[in-house]
Order: C-alpha cells, then sequence, then structure tokens
C-alpha cells in the first residue's frame, strides 16, 4: 500500500512537468526509480527510463552518465539528517540497489544508447532544506 | 510484476512551420488532455512516452489521416492499436514514415500493419519497429513487405529477439528484385555467425544497399571476414557499416581493410566495442589509408587502443582530407598519444572537424600541445574532451588555444574534467570573444555558485553566441537556479541543458 502511494507520489512529482518542478522533484524524476521499472528488453533500462524522465530527448544531447536508486524516496530524504562529510554530502547509512548508466561511446547525439551497471552502493546527496537536490555520487560498501 | 514507469515527456504536433506545442503529460489513468489540432496537409505527428486513453488515442487517428511522418516512441502501443494504424496506411497515399519504436506491438501487431503495408496504394519509405517485441514469426510478412514495395527504403528492427532464422527470412524478401532496400538496421537481433551465408546472398542481389548495421549481435570473426568478403564482391555501393560489439578482433582487422580499399563508397565505418587493440588497428589503417578509400566519419571507441596506435592515427589525420570525425573515446590514449594527435592537427592537409577524446587518460600535461594546435587548425569545429583529469590550469591553457583568431571551434565538451569556478573567468572570456563557440558542457564540474555566475554572466554578453550550455549533475544554490531560469527567459536563443 504505501509502495502505491509512493508511486502516485512519484507520478504526482513527475506529473508537475518539468517547467515549474522544484530541485526535490528534479532530483526524484532524474535518479530514483522505485520499484525499479522492468523493461521488456533488458538492455534497454537505461535508455527508456531516460527517456521516459525526458532526460534524453530529441534535440538534447545525451547526458553521459546518469545514476538510478532503487528506493524509496523517504530513504534518500532520511540521508539529509545524518552527518555531512568534508564535502557537505550526507551518504546513506546502507547501500542500496542502483543502475549506474553510461553512454556508449558514439555520440553525444540521439538516439542515446548505454550501458547497465546494477551494484548496491551507498548513496551520496547533497541536501537542501531537508531534502536530496543532488546526486553527488555512490560508493561500494567498505569492506 | 511489469511495472510502467511514469512518464514526463513532450509531444509535439508540428506543421509545415514546425512550431512546438508543448504539452502537459497525461499519464495518470482516467486523465486526459484535450489537444486543439492543427489542420494542416502534410503534417508531422511526433509523440513520444504517451499512454494513449481511448479517446486521445482516436482523436490522434483523425490527425493521421493526413500525416506525412508519424512517430509514436514508447506510448504503449499494442496490437490492437496496429488494427487501427493498418487502415491508416492502407488511406493515406501521403504517409512516407512510421516509426513505432518501444511499443509492444508483438508479432500479431505486425502482422496488421503489414495488411496495410501490402496495399498497392502503400508507399511508406521508412518503417521503424524498434524494440517492439517482434520474433522470427514477423519475419514472414515483413518478407512479403520487402518483396512487394518497392517505395520502402528504410527498415529498422533492432532490439528484437528475430535470430538467425528470422533474419534468414528477412533475406530471402530482400533478394526479389522488387525490393530497393537502402538502409538495414539489426542491431541486438540476437544474430549468429550463420546469418553471414544469407546476408552475403543478399548483398550481392542488392546494389541499392548504402546502409548495414549489425552492432551488438555476437558474430565473431569467422563471420566478420565472411561478412568482408562478400561486400568486397557484392556490386552494392555501402556507404555506413556498422559492427559495434560484434565479437570482432584484431583477427578480422585484415578483412575489414580490404573492404576499405575496395569500397570508395563507405564513408562511415564504426567497429567501436570490439577488442580489435593495437595491432588490429595497424592493420585497418592499411585500407584506411590507401587512396582508394574515402572514409569520413570513423568510430573506433573503446577498442583497447593505447598511445602505441596513435602514430598510426596520425598519419591518418594528416594524410585523409576525406576524415571529418573520429571518435577515439575510451581507449587509454595517454597524453602521449594525445601530442601525436595534436602535431597531426597541425598538418595543414587535415581537413578533421570532429575529434572525440573523452576518457581517453588525458592530463593537464597535454593541454599545451592541444592549445598549439587549437592555434593553428582552422578545421576542427567539435572537441569532445571530457572525463579527462585536465583541471583548471588544463582548461586556461586550453583556452589560450580557443582565444586564437585561427580557432573556429564551435562545439566544446568539458564535462568531469575536475574543473572548478577558478576557471570560469577564463572560460567565461572564451565564450564572450569567440563568436563560433555556439555549444559548451561543463557537466559534472564542482563550479559551485561563484563558477556558474560567471558563465551567466557571459551569456549575458550580447558578444557571446552560445545557444546551448549543458550542465547536468552540478550542485548549486537555489538563488542560482532562479538565475539560470531568468537568464532563459531573457535570451530565449539560449537552452540551458540540466
Amino acid at each position: 500500500m504505501a509502495g502505491w502511494v509512493l508511486c502516485v507520489t512519484l507520478v504526482l512529482a513527475a506529473l508537475a512537468g518539468v517547467e515549474g518542478e522544484s530541485r526535490y522533484e528534479k532530483f526524484l524524476r532524474q535518479h530514483v526509480d522505485y520499484p525499479r521499472t522492468s523493461t521488456l528488453a533488458a538492455h534497454r533500462y537505461c535508455e527508456t527510463m531516460l527517456a521516459r524522465r525526458q532526460v534524453t530527448a530529441q534535440g538534447r544531447p545525451c547526458k553521459p552518465s546518469n545514476t538510478f536508486v532503487h528506493a524509496p524516496a523517504q530513504d534518500l530524504v532520511a540521508a539529509c539528517s545524518r552527518e555531512p562529510d568534508a564535502s557537505g554530502f550526507q551518504s546513506t547509512p546502507t547501500a542500496m540497489g542502483i543502475t549506474a548508466c553510461r553512454l556508449r561511446g558514439g555520440d553525444t547525439r540521439p538516439p542515446c544508447a548505454y550501458r547497465a551497471r546494477q551494484v548496491q552502493h551507498h548513496v551520496r546527496v547533497a541536501c537542501r532544506d531537508g531534502l536530496p537536490v543532488h546526486l553527488a555520487g555512490t560508493y561500494a560498501p567498505p569492506q | 510484476m511489469r511495472v510502467r514507469a511514469p512518464c514526463v515527456r513532450q509531444q509535439r504536433l508540428r506543421g509545415n512551420g514546425s512550431r512546438e506545442a508543448p504539452a502537459l503529460p497525461s499519464s495518470l489513468p482516467g486523465r486526459h488532455r484535450e489537444q486543439g489540432l492543427i489542420s494542416t496537409v502534410k503534417m508531422e505527428l511526433d509523440i513520444q512516452c504517451e499512454e494513449m486513453s481511448p479517446s486521445r488515442w482516436a482523436e490522434l487517428l483523425t490527425t493521421m489521416k493526413s500525416c506525412k511522418t508519424i512517430r509514436l516512441d514508447d506510448c504503449n502501443l499494442s496490437s490492437s492499436n496496429c488494427e487501427d494504424l493498418s487502415s491508416i496506411i492502407n488511406t493515406n497515399p501521403s504517409l512516407t514514415e512510421l516509426k513505432l519504436n518501444n511499443n509492444e506491438l508483438g508479432d500479431a501487431g505486425v502482422e496488421y500493419l503489414c495488411k496495410g503495408l501490402l496495399m498497392p496504394s502503400c508507399s511508406l519509405q521508412k518503417l521503424w519497429l524498434q524494440n517492439c517485441n517482434l520474433t522470427s514469426a514477423s519475419c514472414e510478412t515483413l518478407r512479403s513487405v520487402l518483396s512487394a514495395q518497392p517505395s520502402l527504403t528504410e527498415l529498422h528492427v533492432g532490439d528484437n529477439r528475430l535470430g538467425t532464422a528470422g533474419v534468414k527470412v528477412l533475406c530471402q524478401g530482400m533478394m526479389n528484385p522488387s525490393c530497393k532496400l537502402q538502409k538495414l538496421q539489426l542491431e541486438y537481433c540476437e544474430l549468429t555467425a550463420d546469418i553471414v551465408e544469407a546476408l552475403n546472398a543478399a548483398l550481392q542481389s542488392k546494389p541499392t544497399l548504402k546502409e548495414l548495421s549489425l552492432s551488438n549481435n555476437t558474430l565473431g570473426d569467422t563471420a566478420v571476414k565472411q561478412l568482408c568478403r562478400g561486400l568486397v564482391e557484392a556490386s552494392c555501393n555501402l556507404e555506413l557499416l556498422h559492427l559495434e560489439n560484434c565479437g570482432i578482433t584484431s583477427d578480422s582487422c585484415r578483412d575489414i581493410s580490404t573492404v576499405l580499399s575496395n569500397k570508395s563508397s563507405l564513408m562511415d565505418l564504426s567497429v567501436g566495442d570490439n577488442k580489435i587493440g593495437d595491432s588490429g588497428l595497424a592493420l585497418l589503417c592499411q585500407g584506411l589509408m590507401h587512396p582508394n578509400c574515402k572514409i569520413q566519419k570513423l568510430w573506433l571507441w573503446d577498442c583497447d587502443l593505447t598511445s602505441a596506435s596513435c602514430k598510426d592515427l596520425s598519419r591518418l589525420i594528416s594524410t585523409k582530407e576525406t576524415l571529418k570525425e573520429i571518435s577515439l573515446i575510451d581507449n587509454n590514449l595517454r597524453d602521449s598519444g594525445m601530442e601525436m594527435l595534436c602535431q597531426a592537427l597541425k598538418d595543414p592537409k587535415s581537413k578533421l572537424q570532429e575529434l572525440w577524446v573523452r576518457e581517453c587518460g588525458l592530463t593537464t600535461a597535454c593541454c599545451k600541445v592541444v592549445s598549439s594546435a587549437l592555434s593553428t587548425n582552422k578545421h576542427l569545429k567539435v572537441l569532445h574532451m571530457g572525463e579527462n583529469k585536465l583541471g583548471d590550469a588544463g582548461v586556461e591553457l586550453l583556452c589560450e588555444g580557443l582565444l586564437h583568431p585561427n580557432c573556429n571551434i564551435q562545439s566544446l565538451w568539458l564535462g568531469n574534467c575536475d574543473l572548478t569556478a577558478a576557471c570560469c573567468a577564463t572560460l567565461a572570456t572564451v565564450m564572450t570573444t569567440k563568436q563560433c563557440l555556439t555549444e559548451l558542457d561543463l557537466s559534472y564540474n564542482p563550479l559551485e555558485d561563484e563558477g556558474i555566475r560567471k558563465i551567466c554572466e557571459a551569456l549575458r554578453n550580447p558578444s557571446c553566441n552560445v545557444q546551448q550550455l549543458i550542465l547536468y549533475d552540478i550542485l548549486w544554490s537555489a538563488e542560482v537556479d532562479d538565475e539560470l531560469r531568468a537568464l532563459e527567459d531573457s535570451k530565449p536563443e539560449v537552452k540551458i541543458i540540466s
């Protein structure tokens, strides 16, 4: 139930449209996919998601890399109440499923082709007013 | 459980004036948006990522009756929509282009579509069915379309599990003399080495074929060598050949070289994402350097090349006057390799317009030589140097070369180069001095508010011609966010992309 409510929240957040969306909404649009969308062709996860989230589009250069986090938005919001590191970024306490999309070396002109890498990483974010607004990177859990 | 991601996308209904009408998304079930229709003849319908309600679909069908080109990408279409599309194809003689990528049409859907496509009234030229959940079962119907429709010049069926058996059937269709296919795209079709015999037979019979893409099929060296022999024998004047991620090693490179020295028509070759290595590149260069070879676009990204390849590459760049574009992305060329390439760029015979050396292990150390090349070379228009640790010092050096009156760079990509606010003043000077510069990428660099503000100031300057400023994944404050939006409003020709 909570998952469905969250899904609708995300939908509504996404539907605020690219025009006039808040930085938090933009963060969700570009970086949060929960539950992870399953695409018909597994190798097309990145192409499909980046197009649906309007990161890639006709007339826009292909974004060289983009990470999608497969965790509820509230888990990333929770990271904002943690102690910031030396760079002012905050990390999630646990590792979460992510898909790192990297542009395959062809072109920055559409159509954009990507390589997807799925790992369990901690996610580093920058927060403003208690909400994540920027994905600063991810890192593997320390061994 | 399949979850359909919510869509945020644009929809454009363009008349001849190409006016865009941005629309609100309408993917919430039960909610759709009424769109005023532009009634003109010769329209282009272009919709990406939209779930169609039945009334919306009915609306669009009316529009489609007079469209010249239709693109419905990722619109959750299914085989039932194809029945409707089939009658559109049937009753719209001006339809030349139909793109239905990323819809689960399935074999049943294609069956319906082809009914319309087989009608003599149909004069469709370009058909795109990428990632439409087709299997080999679709190939029989597609074969009949290929055999019956001489108007069809382009078929794009990548990202479908057609398999070798399916594509063999397609090849039969191509053999028909009525088939005048020019472009065939078969990326990610689960093809194997066995396909080459049928492909070669089809190529022999098809002098019209100009473009062939087989990327992302595990063909292997034996098959690629066989393909090359077929290409050399064929009377076709192939212009484009894409064999990315086909399991090619240096073993195939002699045969690819033979194609290059035999087919003067070949202008666009990609062997990216194949581990050909320096030895493979050396072999390729034999063909590339041949006087018969008129190569214009060469993609060698992620080919396991090192600085050792740069001697041959330099010779190519400074001798092959037809070479306009070269991609060396994700090869460990390093500063020493880049320095060799720059020497070639200084050669007046070099006509290279686009150089992509993103992620090539370059550092600040090569920037002086690059700068020197930029101050001599007048032809280079596009330079991709992202994902290299150039640093502020490196970019300061680059800017010296960029500012030289000889330099005509239009598009400059410096994403993720360890840049900070410190280099932004100099970048701002370049932006306001070089009227030729229309596109600049500074993504992923921690420029911070200070740096972004300097860039904004430059953008506001009337002598700055930058039309596209790319700033992906840079953290800035809410105030700067507002500033960027205000800037876009005040200068509508400028697009700030983030």
